[in-house]
């Protein structure tokens, strides 16, 4: 009787628990096209991952997170300072102590010249004219 | 005289009476030296030996006087401001050199500082920091993995002394306990949120100690 009376409690708990899992099961990545592709939130490096992919198990428990703030984005909302006839200009960052170490960028070409450390962009307004402010520049 | 006489037959009798300084005479009196630039931490003298002095003991005893200086000594601190904070929502004072939980500062036109030189890779005595970096499609050489294992560190700071543009910091957060291992592996997703959320105060750190490295 006791032996019973245990196996249907076991076999009860077992049926709850086995119905308390039931989660969807992902689409095969077969199934995943062009149209159909739900993508998740892109992060810095570009990469975003579809409803298939199998790496989203690891974010079962808590969230994804992603950095919403995209440091190649927004440093190119920064429009680029006309440096006037200036040969060449330094950069420190903005801060003596809180920038980076100072550098010096030659703006002798056409073009805007961007920092190599901070992004900050810098041109010669003499020498660069009409669609030369397309011509970008890294100096590092 | 009388009394005098009755304080020689009564000395010692109430209380503590100063010891008697034990002299070796076999020593010229000239080498001895006077010791007075000490603090005697022993029990106090209760009574100097005289009459009053006993009096004045036997008077203390009497009337409990101990007692009422130490309900006195009771009622001063009930005025006073407890040592103790409320933790979880008052903290105490921080220094502007202490080393908690990791971050990665931005300029603030919104660029990573992260240049991915890998010094801090380099130094890390514990190898907790792992940097892969690749040109950006803007033309910029900056890291696309930045992972640190908050539980490798040793937290000894290195790499931020490492750091030729102030990118990764160890901010003022000590409370990030987590309930996983995994959510102690911080990638740069991770490292630059806490820059975002901490930077006001990793930056008045850094102007605070700025003179001083």
């Amino acid at each position: 009787m006791n032996r019973l009376l245990q196996k249907s409690v076991s076999r009860g708990s077992l049926a709850v628990r086995a119905s308390s899992t039931i989660t969807v099961k992902p689409p095969a990545p077969s199934q995943i096209t062009q149209k159909n592709a739900q993508f998740d939130k892109v992060t810095h490096t570009g990469q975003a991952w579809d409803q298939a992919d199998y790496r989203l198990q690891r974010f079962d428990i808590s969230a994804k997170s992603v950095n919403p703030n995209v440091a190649m984005h927004l440093v190119d909302q920064r429009p680029p300072e006309d440096c006037g006839d200036e040969r060449v200009i330094f950069c420190d960052g903005g801060h003596p102590a809180l920038g980076h170490p100072k550098v010096y960028i030659n703006l002798d070409k056409p073009g805007v010249h961007a920092c190599g450390y901070c992004g900050n962009r810098f041109y010669n307004s003499h020498v660069t004219k009409g669609d030369d402010i397309q011509i970008q520049h890294l100096n590092c | 005289m009388a009394m005098k006489s009755v304080a020689v037959l009564t000395k010692g009798m109430f209380g503590r009476t100063p010891a008697q300084l034990a002299v070796s005479s076999s020593l010229p009196s000239n080498t001895i030296q006077k010791r007075s630039n000490y603090k005697y931490v022993g029990m106090p003298d209760e009574t100097d030996g005289t009459v009053a002095g006993d009096l004045n003991y036997g008077l203390h005893t009497v009337f409990f006087t101990e007692l009422f200086r130490g309900f006195g000594v009771m009622l001063g601190h009930v005025f006073m401001e407890p040592a103790t904070i409320n933790y979880p929502f008052e903290k105490g004072p921080l220094s502007s050199r202490f080393r908690g939980e990791h971050a990665l500062r931005r300029y603030p036109s919104g660029e990573e500082r992260c240049i991915a030189c890998k010094l801090c890779e380099a130094i890390c005595p514990a190898q907790a920091i792992t940097i892969e970096a690749e040109t950006r499609p803007d033309g910029s050489r900056r890291t696309t993995r930045y992972d640190i294992d908050m539980t490798k560190c040793i937290y000894c700071g290195l790499c931020q002394e490492a750091c030729p543009v102030d990118a990764i910091v160890e901010g003022p957060n000590f409370e990030y306990s987590t309930e996983t291992h995994e959510e102690l592996l911080y990638n740069k997703e991770k490292l630059l949120l806490n820059g975002d959320r901490w930077e006001p105060e990793l930056a008045s750190n850094l102007q605070a100690e700025y003179l001083y490295r």
